[in-house]
């Protein structure tokens, strides 16, 4: 039978899912680096580098390099794998807890929570068993991290994520799981890939809720920021299982967001892992799909759509953009590689540095002269029409890039905002924010390794409804884009460099 | 006839408009496909003496430059098609253009050495290219090759107007071009030095497919085929 995962904000009065779960967290700490089963091996799994290691002592006697490359460093980033990787880790780990569950006595159907935090602001509040750094009954709290390894408001019960951080109406609404990485949307889970171990575009889920919640966990700099120490926070694990909540929400919301159906991604490749008795196992994407099967079995205790407004508004564009292609309705392969008939209608020449105050860049915008020129002057008519005739969306989707961004230091996140009016106070027009860069794994994608070149940070957003809006306004100009970057707060480190901006029409 | 067939020709134009549209590099392929026929074509009227052939400086920089692109294009198409589509629609052939100019005058600048040593009857011998795959096979495990391989995925950033959009291009090509040769320069030296020969050319195209288009990264089939093809070589030798 199928083990239910539970809303870690409203278990019940006497559940022992965190009791059980802080036991585990302790047993797991006391064990070796080389054990696979131990707290370090899991969270080194997403990636390791010894230099920045917190927890490193002298002692340490790591695996054997075939082991490291074998089965650490694995984390699937800016991919289409993002989700079905990160599905399976959660499984590996959450065996390797309930193992130590049933070692220390507990229940043998014990299931890792998930962390709802967008439900509503009391909600994303650090849940109270992460925030103390002793026990009720006295001893310590393994579901601790202390200050500045989390955020400092985070662990004093206060408000420490944003809206903007929890909101999850823009990945669910996006239509397609996958992306083409030519221009168009990324996706909900993100652009295709072979074995990607991050840095470039963002798929809808990867950028928000899941990187603005890393960031604002760790507040820039503590242990959820980076690949390689965000699996040491407990509450990483909590978090994930919530992302991997959102993927089943967004597949049941709609009868047209499907799940790729290509070998490429079900099949091609073998992620390696170690099981909760060490042994060496490899998975496939394909065997992940359904999670009441084996072997995850686990289901939800809730998957219902939190959102009112029907994908069909998007979905609409996306059977244009299928018509244009010459089909009548999406075919398998706009599902699979959408966003490979986007065209670039305007970019900056020149990249620049972010600071601790508003940069606004201009991006002058080409009438298009391919496959979205019909749309464009479709917006051209809806800019001359009458501001209260009824606005019919156009046929086409607008996408914001924010290109190569690199950094060898942390970052905060910034605000997007279009066409702000001059010496504007950003937070005063919420009506012309178009998303939040989040900046996780911002180090990570700036440094080039042996496996990815130093491509840096890849954030795609769709400002379709906004970009229409913006057209109906007095004075608008289709032939300039001021883009406003933001930054979150201002005593965070800055001076990431943006190596481009562009539009895309698709 | 008529307006089945009409109906039926209208479809496959739009079915070749769309293809256009989608893989804007596809003209790419003439050049790599005419360097695939004047290879096969030389190999034929040399026979199996390829090695032996000695030709004047000038024809040996072409026939490098024309293996260039029939063992380099395959492997670079989606990087030029990134410039395509990182441009503008009218500038799509354009910035495909530039960026192929940028790489293949890095590949020239290699192959001016190249052409110099093959005019020198010291090289025509199979002892030559073995020693060159036989590098080629332990380059493969170095650091330098990794991060150059890793470097031919990056991502083009170009300005989208003027002369600015064209030399960023430019540059990108050339940037994949040095990534390309850091990579491949000890194999392509190796082909080149069995006198452009067919064999281990298409060889060493399927190594470099697999070490570029592998799902998973740490494969190093490449180096264990180079060492084949040394081998190959050795044989040929005797």
């Amino acid at each position: 039978m199928a083990r239910i995962r539970r809303n870690i904000l409203s278990l019940p009065a006497g559940d022992q899912t965190l009791y059980w779960y802080e036991k585990a967290v302790a047993a797991m700490q006391t064990k070796p680096i080389a054990d696979p089963t131990s707290w370090r091996y899991q969270a080194a799994i997403h990636e390791y580098f010894r230099e920045v290691d917190p927890l490193a002592k002298p002692s340490d006697v790591l695996p054997s390099q075939g082991e490291q490359d074998n089965y650490w460093s694995q984390c699937q980033h800016n991919s289409w794998f993002f989700l079905p990787w990160h599905r399976m880790y959660l499984h590996i780990f959450e065996q390797i807890v309930l193992a130590e569950i049933v070692k220390l006595g507990g229940p043998n159907d014990w299931a890792l929570p998930y962390w709802n935090y967008s439900a509503s602001a009391n909600a994303a509040l650090l849940p109270v068993a992460f925030r103390n750094s002793t026990l009720l009954g006295g001893g310590t709290n393994h579901l601790y991290v202390k200050d500045p390894d989390r955020s400092i408001d985070a662990n004093s019960g206060l408000a420490f994520a944003q809206a903007a951080d929890t909101d999850i109406s823009g990945c669910l609404k996006t239509p397609i799981f996958a992306g083409a990485g030519t221009g168009g949307t990324a996706g909900f889970g993100g652009p295709v890939t072979a074995f990607h171990h991050g840095g470039g575009q963002f798929g809808a889920v990867d950028l928000t809720p899941h990187g603005t919640m890393h960031m604002a966990i760790a507040k820039d700099t503590g242990w959820m920021s980076n690949f390689y120490t965000a699996a040491l926070d407990p509450i990483f694990w909590i978090h994930h299982c919530n992302i991997d909540r959102l993927w089943e929400v967004w597949l049941k919301r709609d009868a047209s967001h499907k799940n790729p159906t290509t070998s490429n991604w079900l099949t091609k490749i073998r992620f390696r892992f170690r099981d909760a008795k060490g042994t060496a196992i490899e998975m496939v994407p394909a065997q992940v799909l359904d999670t009441t099967a084996a072997p995850l079995e686990y289901a939800y205790d809730d998957t219902s759509d939190p959102l009112s407004i029907p994908t069909t508004r998007t979905a609409g564009a996306v059977l244009a953009t299928a018509a244009r292609r010459g089909g009548a309705e999406p075919s398998i392969f706009d599902a699979v590689r959408g966003g490979d008939m986007a065209e670039m209608i305007g970019a900056t020449s020149d990249g620049f540095r972010l600071d601790k105050t508003v940069v606004e860049t201009p991006i002058a915008l080409t009438k298009p002269t391919g496959p979205t020129a019909p749309a464009f002057e479709a917006f051209r008519a809806l800019a001359s029409a009458r501001v209260d005739e009824p606005r019919v969306p156009p046929p086409v989707r607008v996408f914001l890039h924010v290109e190569g961004i690199k950094s060898k230091e942390h970052s905060v996140p910034y605000d997007v905002y279009l066409n702000l009016p001059p010496d504007a106070e950003p937070l005063k027009y919420p009506e012309l924010y178009a998303g939040r860069l989040a900046m996780f794994g911002l180090v990570e994608a700036s440094r080039a390794e042996e496996d990815k070149p130093d491509n840096g940070l890849h954030y795609t957003l769709d400002i379709t409804e906004l970009f229409n809006r913006l057209s109906a306004e007095p004075g608008w100009s289709p032939d300039e884009l001021r883009v406003a970057l933001v930054p979150v707060r201002d005593d965070g480190p800055v001076g990431a460099r943006v190596g481009r901006l562009s539009v895309y029409f698709e | 006839m008529s307006v089945a067939v009409a109906s039926a020709s209208a479809r496959h134009v739009h079915r070749l408009r769309l293809f256009g549209w989608r893989y804007p590099e596809w003209w790419t392929y003439s050049l790599c496909l005419a360097g695939w026929w004047i290879m096969a074509a030389h190999a034929l009227r040399v026979a199996h003496h390829g090695i032996h052939h000695r030709m004047p400086f000038a024809e040996e920089l072409l026939h490098w430059q024309l293996m260039v692109w029939a063992m380099m294009l395959p492997l670079i198409a989606r990087d030029l098609r990134a410039v395509a589509f990182a441009s503008l629609w009218s500038r799509r052939h354009r910035a495909v253009f530039a960026g192929l100019l940028g790489y293949s005058l890095c590949w020239l600048l290699v192959g001016l050495p190249i052409a110099a040593l093959r005019t020198q009857a010291f090289t025509h011998d199979y002892l030559v290219p073995m020693a060159a795959f036989v590098l080629a096979a332990v380059w493969q495990f170095t650091p330098w090759h990794a991060s150059a391989l890793a470097s031919c995925h990056r991502v083009p950033l170009p300005a989208a107007h003027g002369w600015r959009a064209d030399w960023d291009c430019l540059l990108h090509g050339s940037r994949l071009g040095w990534s390309c040769i850091v990579s491949c320069w000890l194999l392509m030296i190796a082909c080149a030095f069995t006198g452009h020969a067919v064999v281990p050319m298409i060889a060493g195209l399927a190594l470099g497919l697999l070490e570029r288009h592998a799902f998973y990264p740490r494969i190093r089939t490449a180096s264990a085929g180079a060492a084949l093809l040394a081998g190959y070589c050795f044989i040929l030798s005797l």
